[in-house]
């Protein structure tokens, strides 16, 4: 399966993924309405780090036993045919488990949602032609969505 | 002959997902005491609170079952189990032969002999299943006061969703905490405050001592410290503890049914999962009790797995609760009060009472065995590593501490290969 991969070394911590991240998980998928004018504003499923002059990204690895499927108490977390780990926010009752049972800190709070607690996290642009946006968003070409072992 | 489960909780969904991996044909039959399909019992509360509906609490999709084979007996309990001719007997009197036999039973909740006889009036109640949350919703409306006998995990959810529905709540809990099995003595500070906030009366180091009948409902409570209380409600909630009453004798039990690291018990062809064992412990580096979710739902897997054939090993249980009251969130894991298990603890604590964040780290010889996390959610599985990796503490003491975590600050050999890890975290060991 095909998922996303870092170089450290090629990435300038522009933070260009995440935007991109946000704004494709908008209703919008525009770039000032999506961050003023949409009821819930969009929190980034990519994560950069930077400290000095190291930045990197870094998001879900679609495990292949995926703890936070195995911690979500109602179903909301799941693991599609295909092998990626997506999330139905209507069954998800913001326990946090996720979040608590991830090792990769990749389940962020979903900060916005201000009436009910919920999470997000990369669904690789399920539907997205072309791909994940972070790819295309990322100037240096620092995010690689390829194929890797099975 | 089929594979056969008794139960039909996380435990026996991820085993017939672990079985379906190596075997995709033979039969699978659930037999289930509770009339429902898999659902995630942890939202009966959540239910009653309103968060979240009846038809979006089961755990998978209706077609689960059949696009897997598995054929359910929704209302039919196993009554005993026999090794020697490998069958199940059940309540319709009917008998079943399996070719593996998994026992995924759950929990049982206590109830001390004392309050027994109370659990027939219509407005006591346990509260660990579909049917409670249903006795509770017939007469929600015409209740007003609730005790709540027990202020752990199952107390407090009960507690939040009560209040949410605009009730009055009153908690006795025996220890001088609540919550006294996942939290540490400061953390639990957080939770009284906001179970006063949310005008919950909390009795401490108390418990009832009498009710009071009248009309089939119990109208009061006498507690220990003397306080009589006018309820309308009441609900038991001091613990579970395994439901292994039906099982064959032969089959090696302490409190929980003993299993190994592939999940099986002392006698061939039967395995256990889920709340009902104990199983191994990562951190205390031994069997024991640990009724959660999240490990229930990873020994089924590995459960399913074996009994279909492959041979792959458990890492272990890392204990682990995430739970809110409310707007305050706990996170632990492991051993929290590790003073009663090692003498050479040393305990690292970061506070921000500006914004009620708390986290404590509990380390022995260098190393993680616990920790407990008030309000500070962000990136806070990345801590599971150090439990199940040993990594030693004092190299990421300032990471571990801050609320910030993040990968940056581990060696970068190490970093590199995790954030890009192509499989994922691993779990399971092949042998
Ligand atoms: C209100 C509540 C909130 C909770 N919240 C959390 C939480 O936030 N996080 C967490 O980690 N855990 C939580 N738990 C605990 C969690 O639900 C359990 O750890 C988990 O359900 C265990 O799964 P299991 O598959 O082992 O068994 P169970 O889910 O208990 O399922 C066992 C099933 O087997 C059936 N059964 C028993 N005996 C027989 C028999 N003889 N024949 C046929 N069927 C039988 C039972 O009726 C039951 O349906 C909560 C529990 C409750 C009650």
């Amino acid at each position: 399966m095909k998922k996303l991969y870092f170089r450290e070394e090629w990435c300038v911590g522009c933070g260009r993924c995440e935007v991109a991240c946000a704004i494709e998980h908008s209703e919008s998928k525009h770039p000032v309405i999506s961050y003023f004018f949409e009821k819930v504003r969009q929190t980034p499923r990519i994560i950069v780090e930077r400290k000095g002059n190291i930045s990197f990204a870094n998001t879900c690895r679609h495990c292949e036993e995926p703890d936070c499927v195995n911690a979500c108490i109602s179903g909301a977390l799941y693991k599609d045919l295909s092998g990626k780990i997506l999330y139905d926010p209507a069954k998800c009752v913001g326990c946090y488990s996720c979040i608590m049972a991830c090792p990769y800190g990749a389940i962020m709070k979903d900060l916005n949602r201000k009436e009910r607690k919920q999470i997000v996290k990369c669904d690789l642009c399920n539907k997205r032609e072309g791909g994940p946006a972070c790819v295309e968003a990322c100037p240096n070409r620092a995010i690689v969505f390829e194929e890797r072992g099975e | 002959m089929s594979y056969v489960i008794i139960g039909n909780g996380p435990a026996a969904i991820a085993a017939c997902e672990g079985i379906r991996k190596y075997d995709k044909d033979r039969e699978i039959i659930i037999i289930s005491k509770e009339d429902q399909y898999a659902y995630g019992r942890p939202l009966i509360t959540y239910q009653i609170a309103g968060i979240v509906k009846k038809e979006d609490m089961y755990l998978r999709r209706p077609e689960f079952y059949k696009e897997n084979n598995i054929k359910v007996l929704l209302g039919k309990e196993a009554i005993s189990i026999d090794s020697k001719s490998k069958t199940v007997k059940i309540s319709d009197g009917s008998s079943i032969g399996y070719h593996k036999l998994l026992i995924a039973s759950g929990g049982t909740p206590f109830v001390p002999p004392t309050y027994k006889e109370y659990l027939t009036k219509e407005n006591v109640m346990t509260f660990i299943k579909w049917a409670d949350m249903e006795k509770l919703e017939s007469i929600i409306d015409t209740i007003e006061n609730v005790l709540i006998i027990g202020g752990g995990l199952i107390g407090i959810k009960a507690a939040e969703a009560l209040v949410m529905r605009g009730k009055n709540v009153y908690i006795a809990e025996l220890s001088k905490r609540v919550l006294p099995t996942v939290i540490d003595d400061y953390g639990s500070y957080y939770f009284h405050k906001e179970l006063e906030k949310n005008n919950v009366g909390l009795f401490l180091e108390d418990t009832v001592d009498s009710f009071k009948i009248k009309k089939n409902r119990v109208e009061k409570a006498v507690l220990k410290s003397g306080n009589t209380i006018n309820i309308d409600a009441v609900i038991i909630a001091i613990g579970v503890k395994p439901e292994i009453s039906f099982i064959d004798k032969e089959i090696k039990t302490n409190v929980g049914i003993i299993v190994d690291d592939m999940m099986k018990t002392s006698v061939s062809d039967i395995y256990a999962a889920g709340d009902v064992t104990e199983c191994y412990d990562i951190v205390y580096g031994s069997k024991r009790l640990g009724p959660i979710w999240v490990s229930a739902s990873e020994q089924g897997r590995i459960a399913g797995y074996n009994m279909a054939g492959a041979n792959i090993t458990y890492r272990g249980r890392l204990l682990m609760n995430s739970i809110s009251f409310m707007k305050t969130n706990l996170t632990s894991y492991g051993i929290i009060n590790p003073e009663l298990e090692y003498t050479n603890v040393e305990v690292f604590e970061y506070k921000r009472d500006d914004l009620d964040i708390y986290r404590r780290i509990n380390v022995v010889n260098n190393r993680v065995v616990g920790a407990v996390f008030i309000n500070s959610i962000y990136r806070k599985g990345i801590i599971t590593r150090f439990m199940i990796e040993g990594l030693p503490f004092d190299k990421y003491k300032e990471l571990l501490l801050s609320p910030n975590i993040g990968f940056i600050n581990f060696e970068k050999e190490y970093r590199v290969k995790e954030i890009n890890s192509i499989t994922g975290y691993k779990k399971a060991r092949i042998v």
